[in-house]
């Protein structure tokens, strides 16, 4: 088990570092450069030159990435080269949005779908199952870009029962609890959004697995003991049920994770995806590292911790 | 399903077995034809837009209804903010997104599908390298890279088809070598090998074959997904050049004018819906009938 484990993380940390490779070769094969961005085209050659050196942009390639790794091991993401802010402060501020949203999200996913499928799977074929089936289809053809659009004008501009876009999703100098139902309910509308996708994979997956499971000896034994439907469906069928489910949960995240700029964009929240499209024009090369870096190490924290969760629901997993 | 173990066993299985797999096809049903008719007649009008009697999608109509005028016989679904057909828009709209979505599903089943069938019958080292690229490509914000090229090369519909249809790769990658794992160890293939068959012999000749169905499959779901991202990024302002049409730009002009054109705001998104339910469900129906083991999961 620890050499499975050994295993996945020696691969994630390599993951990581063949994005960050990717990434500074695309920034650098993009058009521009950050003393143009930054003294514009008016500039004579020498300041340039001058701010090439200072900023370290004169260095050979392999050498300017293997500072910053370095730089990045020792906990320095470095200073936005345009703004001069350093990197570090630019992802915290915009960091908590996107987990907040991905976490949210799954929370919301999770109790739709899984109840869902426990009742749809009960009667096979049945009304529910039918009728659910149905319509979590339905929504998931519904892109999250025309989802988000729609309801934000129905429920923040036709009937405002929502705050509407631009609202702090973190506001200050309101009472904690004050602060958190805020919080909550600025979220929601873009969670819910995200949540739809979710909801339609994971009912599928886990309604498909308990309707096998459910055809099992052990639960044939478990209903001539007496045991009621209830208790047989979450506990134990459930279990063994759930593993198709968590091995696309990594997948799903990841995707939801790179996809969040279209949901920060119209809700107006300053997320990872904004600041990286407002990095990008600006060659602000650092910022577009460091958050590179940021989704690419949550990606892959995110599976590994799934992974965790997968072994202890099937521990055959791990011994395979 | 477990496998038989003896002969014998194998005979009693073929025995049992009710009737051949061609007899007991469930029909596609209904639903699915109306599905591949709304699939048909959206791929004529992509080809044919030329030869429709309809409008230029660009030219407009100052004077006869004027701005988003209401639909009217000459213009069935009225005219938008710059007195251009809708209808003409959306028509020609529809070609710019099956042109991308075949192209980059081209692109992502023609790279995914031959790594990840060669990935899974060499395995080793090349598997481990391949499997880690692909990987790392599911990771990558793709946003990065369709700045990149459309700052390098500028926006057109060609470089969008190229990155869509590169990060289409890695999860067609990651289906094809599952479904080629589960064949690689049959006998046909050990047949082949030692008969002195090379890699790519025995993948073209041998695993191909077997992969084809799931292929087909994938590649209905994938032309679904690559639909839906190019109006995502032509809702953005990162897919192809205005004032060509295309159904994200027409749902994002329709947002943008804070307009109360109906025709405008929901045609486009109906238009959407409608394909990607269609390829959606179609793909639904293929993967039962050529993969009835996997359509469980």
């Amino acid at each position: 088990m620890a050499r499975y484990l050994l295993l996945r993380l020696v691969t994630l940390v390599c993951v990581v570092f063949v994005i960050t490779v990717f990434c500074f070769l695309l920034i650098h094969l993009m058009p521009g450069d950050p003393a143009t961005a930054i003294l514009q085209t008016s500039a004579t050659p020498q300041a340039r030159h001058a701010l090439d050196a200072y900023l370290g942009l004169n260095r050979p390639l392999p050498l300017q990435y293997w500072t910053w790794l370095v730089n990045v091991l020792h906990g320095d993401l470095g200073t936005s080269q345009y703004s001069g802010l350093s990197v570090k402060s630019i992802i915290a501020s915009s960091y908590r949005v996107d987990i907040e949203l991905v976490l949210y999200s799954q929370v919301i996913a999770f109790l739709v779908s899984v109840p869902l499928a426990i009742y749809a799977a009960r009667r096979d074929g049945g009304k529910l199952d039918q009728s659910a089936t149905t319509i979590t289809f339905a929504f998931y053809c519904l892109p999250a870009f025309i989802l988000i659009l729609w309801l934000v004008q129905l429920l923040t501009l036709t009937w405002p029962i929502l705050p509407g876009v631009g609202s702090d999703p973190f506001p200050t100098g309101l009472p904690l609890w004050d602060a958190v139902l805020t919080n909550l309910r600025v979220m929601l509308l873009p969670s819910a959004v995200l949540a739809i996708g979710s909801i339609a994979v994971y009912y599928r997956l886990l309604r498909n697995e308990l309707v096998v499971t459910l055809r099992e000896e052990f639960i044939i034994v478990a209903r001539s003991k007496g045991l009621t439907t209830n208790r047989i469906l979450w506990r134990h069928a459930l279990r063994p049920s759930s593993v198709t489910l968590l091995t696309s949960m990594g997948n799903n995240i990841a995707l939801l994770i790179v996809g969040l700029f279209v949901i920060e964009d119209k809700m107006g929240f300053n997320g990872l995806g904004t600041q990286l499209v407002n990095a990008l024009p600006n060659k602000d090369y650092l910022t577009i590292l460091g958050i590179t870096l940021v989704t690419a190490v949550t990606v892959v924290v995110v599976n590994f911790v799934i992974d965790l969760i997968t072994m202890f629901v099937d521990p055959r997993i791990a011994r395979a | 399903m477990p496998e038989p173990e003896s002969h014998e066993a194998l005979d009693a299985a073929v025995e049992e077995a009710p009737a051949p797999l061609a007899e007991r096809r469930d029909p596609m049903g209904a639903t699915f034809w109306v599905c591949m008719g709304w699939l048909g007649l959206l791929a004529v009008v992509a080809v044919f837009a030329k030869y429709l009697p309809l409008q230029d999608p660009n030219a407009p109509n100052y004077l006869d209804p004027g701005a988003n005028a209401g639909p009217s016989l000459g213009h069935l679904l009225g005219t938008d903010a710059l007195t251009r057909d809708i209808l003409s828009r959306l028509a020609y709209g529809a070609r710019i997104s099956l042109v991308i979505g075949i192209g980059a599903t081209a692109i992502g089943i023609g790279i995914g599908g031959s790594l990840g069938m060669l990935s899974a019958y060499v395995r080793g080292r090349f598997d481990a390298g391949v499997s880690l690229v692909m990987y790392s490509g599911l990771a990558f914000p793709a946003i990065i890279a369709v700045i990149a090229v459309i700052s390098f090369w500028g926006r057109s519909q060609w470089h969008v088809i190229l990155v869509l249809g590169l990060f289409s790769v890695p999860l067609i990658f990651r289906l094809v070598r599952a479904a080629t794992l589960s064949c690689a160890t049959k006998e046909y293939v050990t047949a082949a090998k030692s008969q002195g068959a090379t890699a790519l012999r025995v993948v073209a000749r041998d695993i191909f074959p077997n992969v084809a169905p799931s292929l087909v499959v994938y590649s209905v779901f994938t032309l679904g997904g690559v639909i839906a991202t190019e109006g995502a990024l032509a809702f953005l302002g990162f897919s192809v050049l205005p004032p060509t049409p295309s159904w994200g730009t027409l749902i994002y002009d329709a947002s943008n004018d804070a307009t109360t054109n109906l025709p405008l705001i929901f045609a486009p998104a109906i238009a959407i819906f409608l394909t990607l339910f269609s390829l959606n469900y179609v793909g639904e129906r293929f993967r039962r009938r050529y993969e009835p083991l996997e359509s469980r999961l």
